[in-house]
This record gives C-alpha cells, sequence and structure tokens, in this order.
C-alpha cells in the first residue's frame, strides 16, 4: 500500500464514520462514483447497488419534470456551490426532508472533475419547525379570537346597559306610577309588595351599571402619567363626605409617594377602598382609618390602607377580589361585591399586586404596589 | 299674550313616553307635549313637511330627544337641527338609557344643550324631566297667568 493510498482509506474511514451525512461524490454526468455508509443509512442503497446510478433517482416525480437536478449541478458549477432544502426519496420511495449541498469538484488545473454532494436528513428538524410555524400560527388566530370576544364583549356592554336598562326603567317607572294611582286603596301588603319591587329593580339596575362600571375600567385605555397619591386621597375623601359627615372618624395620614399611573383609575381606586374602610366601621366611635406607605418592594411603592372596623375571615380571603363576591350580609353592610374587583383589575393593569389582611372584628388592612414615578 | 310653547318628545319607546308624559303632567306643567315615535317623524315635523306639511304653530320650545331609535336615530336628528341657523335656537335635551361615552361626546361635540341618561330610578328620572322640561320650556318663557 503507497502512502497516498493510506491516506486515501483513512479519509474513507472518517467520512464512513459520519452517519448523519450521507456524502457521495457524482461525476459530470451525476453518475454516483462514490458513497458513504452514512449515505446507505440515509437514503437505504447500498454501496454496490447505487455506485454507477445517476443521482436524479432521490428526486421526486415533480423534481424530475422541473429538471432539478441538472438544474442544481450547473448551479453549483457556475456559482462554486448549490444548497438547497426539499424533499428527496429513499430506496423504499419514502420521502424525507434534506438539507443537499452540491460542491463542484476541481483538479489542480482547475479542471471540473464531478460533484460531491452532501445530504443530511433535517425530517425532525423540519417537523419542529413546522410545529413552530404552526403554533405560531395558532396564536396569531387566539389573538385575533380573543380581540373578536373582546369586541362582542363591548357590544354585550352595550346592549346590556341600553337593552336592559330600559326595561327595568319601566318596571320601577310603572311601580311608581301604580303606586301613586292607587293610594289609599291597596292593603298594606300589598303597599309593602309594591315597596319591595320596586327597591328590587333599583338593585338591579345598581348591579348591572356596576358591571358595565367593572368592565369600562377593563378596557379603557390606560394613561399612566406621574400621579400624587396625596392629592388622589385627598379628593377620594372629598367624594366620600356624605357618607362621612355624620361619622367620627380619626384620619391618620401620611405623606405618600409620586406614584406612575392612570390617575382617574387609581381614583377610582382609592375610594373604592377608602369607601369600603368608612362603611366597615361604621360600628366603631371612633373609627380610625390610616394611610400611609412602606418601605419600597422591588421600586415599588407599597401602599396601605388601615380600619378598625369588621374586618373579615381570612378564610374567605380567595374570594375577596372576586366579581359580585361578598364576604358580608346585605343587610349588615350593603353594597354589590364589584368594589374590589375594580380595584384588583385596576393595580393589575398598572403591573402591580394588591392584597388584604384582616382579622374579623380586628379591622383590615389592603395593601397594593405601584410603580414610583422617579425623578429624571 | 304670548303662546305656551310645545314640548317635543322623539321616542320609540311608549312606555318611556307615557311615563314622561306622566311626569310632566306630574310637574302640573301647562306645556302641550308633542310625542313623536322616531327621528324621521321628527325631522319631518320640524321642517313642516310630510304628514306635518300643513303645521302652523310655532316650533317646540324644547325638544327631549331619544338616542336609539329605528329610521333617523337621535344623533342625527341632533347634528341636522344643530347645523340648521332656524332650528339650533331650540334647546335639544338628550336622553338616553345608554352610558356609553362615545354617545356623550358626539352629543356634546354637536351642541346638545343637556344630556341625561334615563335614570332606572323613576324619581331621579322624574326630577330630570321636571328640571330638564321646566328650566327651558317654563322657565325661559313663563307662561303669562
Amino acid at each position: 500500500m503507497t502512502s497516498s493510498n493510506a491516506i486515501q482509506s483513512n479519509h474513507q474511514s472518517i467520512i464512513d464514520s459520519i452517519l448523519d451525512y450521507a456524502i457521495i461524490s457524482l461525476n459530470l454526468d451525476g453518475i454516483i462514483t462514490e458513497w458513504s455508509t452514512g449515505a446507505t443509512q440515509i437514503k437505504g442503497y447500498s454501496r454496490e447497488e447505487i455506485i454507477g446510478q445517476h443521482f436524479s433517482r432521490f428526486y421526486t416525480q415533480a423534481d424530475l419534470d422541473a429538471d432539478k437536478p441538472a438544474m442544481e449541478l450547473l448551479r453549483a458549477k457556475t456559482e462554486g456551490r448549490y444548497e438547497e432544502e426539499g424533499v428527496r426519496l429513499k430506496k423504499d420511495g419514502t420521502p424525507f426532508f434534506a438539507n443537499v449541498i452540491i460542491s463542484p469538484l476541481f483538479d489542480s488545473q482547475n479542471h471540473l472533475l464531478g460533484y460531491a454532494k452532501i445530504t443530511r436528513d433535517i425530517s425532525v428538524r423540519k417537523a419542529e419547525a413546522d410545529r413552530l410555524i404552526k403554533l405560531n400560527e395558532d396564536l396569531a388566530r387566539l389573538v385575533v379570537e380573543r380581540e373578536t370576544a373582546n369586541r362582542e364583549l363591548e357590544s354585550f356592554s352595550y346592549s346590556i346597559s341600553h337593552d336592559l336598562r330600559a326595561p327595568l326603567r319601566h318596571i320601577h317607572g310603572y311601580i311608581d306610577m301604580l303606586t301613586a294611582a292607587t293610594t289609599g286603596q291597596l292593603s298594606e301588603k300589598a303597599d309593602r309588595y309594591l315597596k319591595i319591587i320596586s327597591s328590587a329593580s333599583v338593585e338591579m339596575g345598581q348591579l348591572i351599571d356596576d358591571l358595565l362600571a367593572f368592565s369600562r375600567m377593563a378596557k379603557a385605555e390606560l394613561r399612566a402619567s406621574s400621579t400624587s397619591l396625596d392629592q388622589l386621597v385627598s379628593t377620594a375623601i372629598r367624594n366620600l363626605e356624605n357618607t362621612t359627615t355624620e361619622r367620627k372618624i380619626i384620619w391618620n395620614i401620611a405623606p405618600l409617594p409620586e406614584v406612575l399611573g392612570d390617575s382617574s383609575m387609581l381614583l377610582q381606586v382609592l375610594f373604592n377602598l377608602i369607601g369600603n374602610a368608612v362603611k366597615y366601621t361604621r360600628q366603631r366611635d371612633p373609627a380610625v382609618i390610616e394611610i400611609g406607605s412602606l418601605p419600597d418592594e422591588n421600586g415599588s411603592a407599597v401602599i396601605f390602607i388601615r380600619d378598625n372596623g369588621a374586618g373579615f375571615d381570612m378564610k374567605y380571603l380567595h374570594k375577596l377580589f372576586g366579581v359580585f363576591q361578598r364576604l358580608h350580609r346585605a343587610e349588615d353592610f350593603e353594597g354589590t361585591g364589584i368594589g374590589l374587583a375594580i380595584v384588583q383589575r385596576v393595580i393589575l393593569r398598572h403591573g402591580g399586586r394588591v392584597w388584604a389582611e384582616s382579622q374579623v372584628n380586628a379591622g383590615a388592612t389592603f395593601f397594593f404596589t405601584l410603580k414610583k414615578n422617579l425623578p429624571h | 299674550m304670548k303662546a305656551i310653547k310645545q314640548i317635543l318628545l322623539v321616542e320609540d319607546s311608549p312606555r318611556d313616553t307615557e311615563m314622561v308624559i306622566d311626569a310632566l303632567a306630574g310637574y302640573r306643567l301647562t306645556n302641550p307635549v308633542v310625542a313623536l315615535r322616531d327621528g324621521e317623524e321628527a325631522l319631518d315635523y320640524l321642517y313642516r313637511r310630510g304628514p306635518f306639511a300643513h303645521r302652523t304653530d310655532d316650533q317646540p320650545g324644547v325638544i327631549l330627544l331619544d338616542l336609539k331609535m329605528p329610521k333617523v336615530d337621535g344623533i342625527e336628528v341632533l347634528r341636522q337641527i344643530k347645523s340648521d341657523p332656524k332650528l339650533k335656537v331650540i334647546p335639544v335635551v338628550v336622553m338616553t338609557s345608554s352610558r356609553e361615552e362615545q354617545d356623550l361626546v358626539t352629543s356634546y361635540q354637536l351642541g346638545v344643550n343637556a344630556y341625561v341618561v334615563k335614570p332606572v330610578n323613576f324619581h331621579e328620572f322624574v326630577d330630570a324631566v321636571k328640571l330638564l322640561g321646566g328650566f327651558w320650556a317654563v322657565l325661559n318663557e313663563p307662561p303669562v297667568d
């Protein structure tokens, strides 16, 4: 064995050790002249049966009709390299997805000798890529569906607001007209029934209005700017005046930080939380309501509102922020159960979190976090 | 003596119409109430055309206008009234059961004089009608007695 032969066979054994690639060589006409073990592995032909065959047998009928094999050799020759990903056939006819590189081979005088063709089976990778594409398409479709659902919800809100309120207004209005038209003619019992029907229709109107307020908070555009919580707190307390005038309330209000947020939404949050503190301390004399902030949490301000009121059972904490969830009987404390749902929705939309601590009859503390407005 | 001006009520719901008329009667308003059922009728009435071609009485002192109506809606009626130099002096009160902000914004852009959301609570509704109907039709043009 000459040394050049030894190198040759060394190369061959290296090539044959690569099983993930089909490495073959073609003559000028595309006839297969060399065939690696990897080629057998991928395409299924033995070296003996394939040497001397034309490489076009790996192509699908459509590719053959388009004269693709010859085109690929031509491009390899003129461009110095041809690469593509496409479908090729195994010996048993099963298609697989291949990455194909064809390079021209030249002798030392730059004469074209033939071509080296390296093929990889990338069916798995392709399937993975296809799966990702499909996943993306699914996601895009979900987004469209979600947008459609949101639009439907909007028109649903509109029809609740218009179409449901109208008959409700009629029930209430005609009950009142009936009451006026029958003054002194009905029994005490009948008068009581009329009153109950009337107040039930008012309650239903309140529920509808609250639900609409909640959905508006959810869909309204969030306009974040530097917001003074001090100002919002005093506005909220001023807006609550009609519920606080007859009450003895000790307010302990610490200076609060500037935050980044939508001031009208945050006013609603403070109005609801402070309003709750006022409502649930109704039996306290004096009521003590404390508003302040805790040390920052990851750069966010932590605000709390504490009262010495009725509190709630921590057992039901998971229900506290739910829509129409109430932890007190309506005869003890009136309400529709929408206030804290709005609080949570607004704070979550600001990227903050909200939580509460309480003990029955020992008051409640509500906490929420908001991004601070940092001076530039 | 100056004639007592009409109140023009444009409302497609006969129940709302009856409630408004009842409320106005409760206020002892002497103004005649003309009730129309949609925007097309309202425009025909104001422009004295179609079934109202032979109308000779004065234009109403105030228009109580519902927004959501068949054929021509309240917004369109409002648009036409407020872009007509002769009609735009008539005060228009938009009444609707919708709290949709867009309606409110559009109504004000078109120059509505007042906007009331029909309250579910009948007393509030009556108060609103009394206030608006009273203010525009009575206090502005007090009937001579």
